[in-house]
């Protein structure tokens, strides 16, 4: 089975105030897909639809052809998880237990054998054996949302096939390495797990490097969106409102400003 | 310290039965074990009970285990709350329910002789239920937007709703003679004395009910811990978990409250130990939490009983003389503060 999903012409409005207006575009598997833009102009609003936390007043989205309106809520958890920039709890709670939540949606009362072999598997993929019986809050920040992606990943780790991943800015609150080390997970899991990926993002070099198709955000609307082809210095003017150079080093490019 | 929470609902059903047992020997009429076997045999066989046979099964027994189920019902409401609003110091009265019943008793206690009201069994009771319920209605109804409830908007009316009831209660005691303001101190401060099987089983009644609707609820409320927007992402409809988790709550501290008056502290402190014991573990949360609440009440009872023997000290004032210390304690032991 493919999954595909659709954007068709989404707006949405705030108070008498327009957030969104006519958006469209698709996902697709096994491609990372970006959102970018300045501050205000609708990205995150832009994800919250498409995580069914906010309704879209005019158009719709369909995924593999169904209405987002018509999917409940806890049947969409089952196959779309989402990072957001940084979690608090309001309790001490063991890595271990917040990684099984990510697997509430599917179980009752007891957690089944699928469940704790997702928790395993995220344990492994994110490298948090060492973790597991530490209190989430004694951890570091880049530790912490290490374990709060391991959670994301294990809600949807047994869908096989059409599972969609989107990322709220994930990478805001981490240094260098930590965001070059999540990126590069990203991937690896959008294209080994063929996951449809919506990523909210800031950085303009890490986005190119690593993006498969972009969107660019202004003022609600979607001015331009394409893969790594449709990047240039204007582009990045009218998206950003900044002056920059396309430096192409090697196998490389990336825009100095 | 922290120990599986299997393990804990073993030692607390052991604990329960235990304390139950303590606290239905010791009090003004001490009885034995053989007495207490002998009492409990003539229930089930219906012969005639002797004074003291009748004194622990009508006085004691039903007091203790009125004890336990209130225990139990505020230290759920307790724990149920402070999930919901993500919040370590909230307690189940907060919003208004406790403060209201509180009222409705001052009215009663005031105003029920001239109003002819006395000669009706659960009289008080009915009136603190009322109140409860009508503070909790008015925090609901001043709180409520379009898009939802905001969570800081119902603690903060919640918190002027108090201080409304409670300076209601002070104008009431302000303008009652002498014994009636007594009893109404009496009352703000919890007490089992009016302890009987009846109202001891609308209060496992209540327990039970709210503890079968919270189970299947419970998984959904644990989600909160990671924030409502990462609940909804998980699944969860926040708005309608939100609703059904306060209006079991306001239920039974309403029934809990209206037979015992206001007992103070244990709601805020026991979930907060039980985390501290369990590392915030959901398995059997709502079951050892329910229990930990009961035996607590169940030895603050005893002590209230025992310690000026035979006058009885308020309920409210030895949960808070053993609460805080233990709780102080804790904290510094497991280096919250």
């Amino acid at each position: 089975m493919s999954f595909d999903l659709k954007v068709k012409g989404v707006s949405l409005d705030i108070h008498q105030k327009r957030i969104l207006s006519d958006v469209n575009f698709e996902l697709h598997p096994g491609q990372l897909t970006m959102v970018l833009g300045a501050n205000g102009s609708g990205k995150s609003t832009l994800l919250k639809t498409l995580a069914k936390s906010m309704e879209p007043s005019t158009g719709e989205i369909c995924i593999n052809g169904k209405s987002l309106k018509e999917i409940p809520l806890a049947e969409f958890a089952k196959f779309r998880a989402v990072l957001t920039q940084q979690t608090n709890l309001s309790f001490q709670t063991k890595v271990e237990e917040l990684i099984l939540m990510g697997r509430y949606p599917h179980f009752q009362q007891v957690p089944n054998p699928q469940d704790l072999q997702c928790v395993e598997s995220a344990i492994s993929m994110f490298d948090l054996d060492f973790f597991r019986h530490r209190m989430y809050d004694t951890l570091s920040g880049g530790e912490q949302q290490r374990v709060q992606f391991a959670r994301v990943y294990a809600q949807i780790a047994h869908v096989e096939d059409g599972a969609l991943l989107l990322l709220d800015e994930p990478l805001t609150f981490l240094d260098i390495k930590h965001q070059l080390e999540f990126i590069v997970l990203i991937q690896k899991l959008v294209k080994e797990k063929n996951r449809s990926c919506l990523m909210v993002i800031h950085d303009v070099n890490l986005a190119l490097k690593y993006g498969d198709y972009f969107l660019f955000m202004k003022e609600g609307r979607l001015i331009h969106q394409g893969g790594r082809e449709v990047w240039n210095e204007a582009l990045v003017h009218e998206v950003f409102g900044i002056q920059s150079t396309l430096i192409q080093s090697g196998e490389n490019a990336y825009f100095s400003y | 310290m922290q120990i599986n929470p299997r393990y804990w609902s073993a030692i607390f059903l052991v604990g329960a039965v235990f304390v139950v047992f303590l606290s239905s020997i010791f009090g003004a009429v001490n009885i034995d074990f053989i007495q207490m076997l002998h009492a409990l045999l003539k229930v089930f066989s219906m012969d005639e009970m002797n004074l003291s046979e009748r004194i622990f099964i009508e006085l004691r027994l039903s007091r203790v285990m009125l004890a336990f189920a209130t225990g139990s019902i505020l230290a759920l409401g307790g724990s149920i709350m402070q999930a919901l609003f993500r919040n370590p110091i909230v307690e189940p009265g907060l919003i208004g329910t406790s403060s209201g019943a509180a009222f409705g008793a001052s009215v009663f206690i005031v105003f029920g002789a001239s109003w002819n009201l006395t000669a009706y069994a659960f009289a008080l009771p009915i009136c603190a239920f009322l109140g409860a319920l009508l503070a909790s209605i008015l925090v609901f109804t001043f709180s409520y937007q379009k898009t939802g409830m905001n969570v800081l908007g119902i603690l903060l009316v919640g918190v002027a709703l108090n201080a409304l009831f409670l300076s209601g209660i002070g104008f009431l005691s302000y303008i009652s003679r002498d014994p009636q303001a007594r009893s109404i101190t009496f009352w703000s401060l919890g007490s089992l004395s009016g302890a009987n099987w009846q109202n001891t089983l609308v209060v496992w009644s209540a327990l039970i009910a709210a503890f079968v609707s919270m189970l299947p609820l419970n998984k959904q409320l644990q989600l909160f811990v990671l924030g409502e927007e990462n609940a909804a992402y998980l699944g969860v409809n926040v708005r309608q978990l939100r609703i059904k988790v306060m209006l079991i709550n306001v239920l039974m501290i309403s029934v809990a409250t209206a037979f015992v008056g206001v007992i103070s502290f244990l709601g805020l402190i026991i979930p907060h130990l039980y985390r501290l014991l369990s590392g915030n573990a959901h398995k059997f949360s709502l079951l050892n939490t329910a229990l930990f609440g009961g035996i607590f009440l169940c030895v603050a009872d005893l002590l209230s009983r025992m310690i000026f023997a035979p006058a009885e000290l308020p309920l409210g004032v030895v949960t808070s003389l053993v609460g805080v210390p233990i709780f102080i304690i804790l904290l510094k032991r497991t280096n919250v503060i």
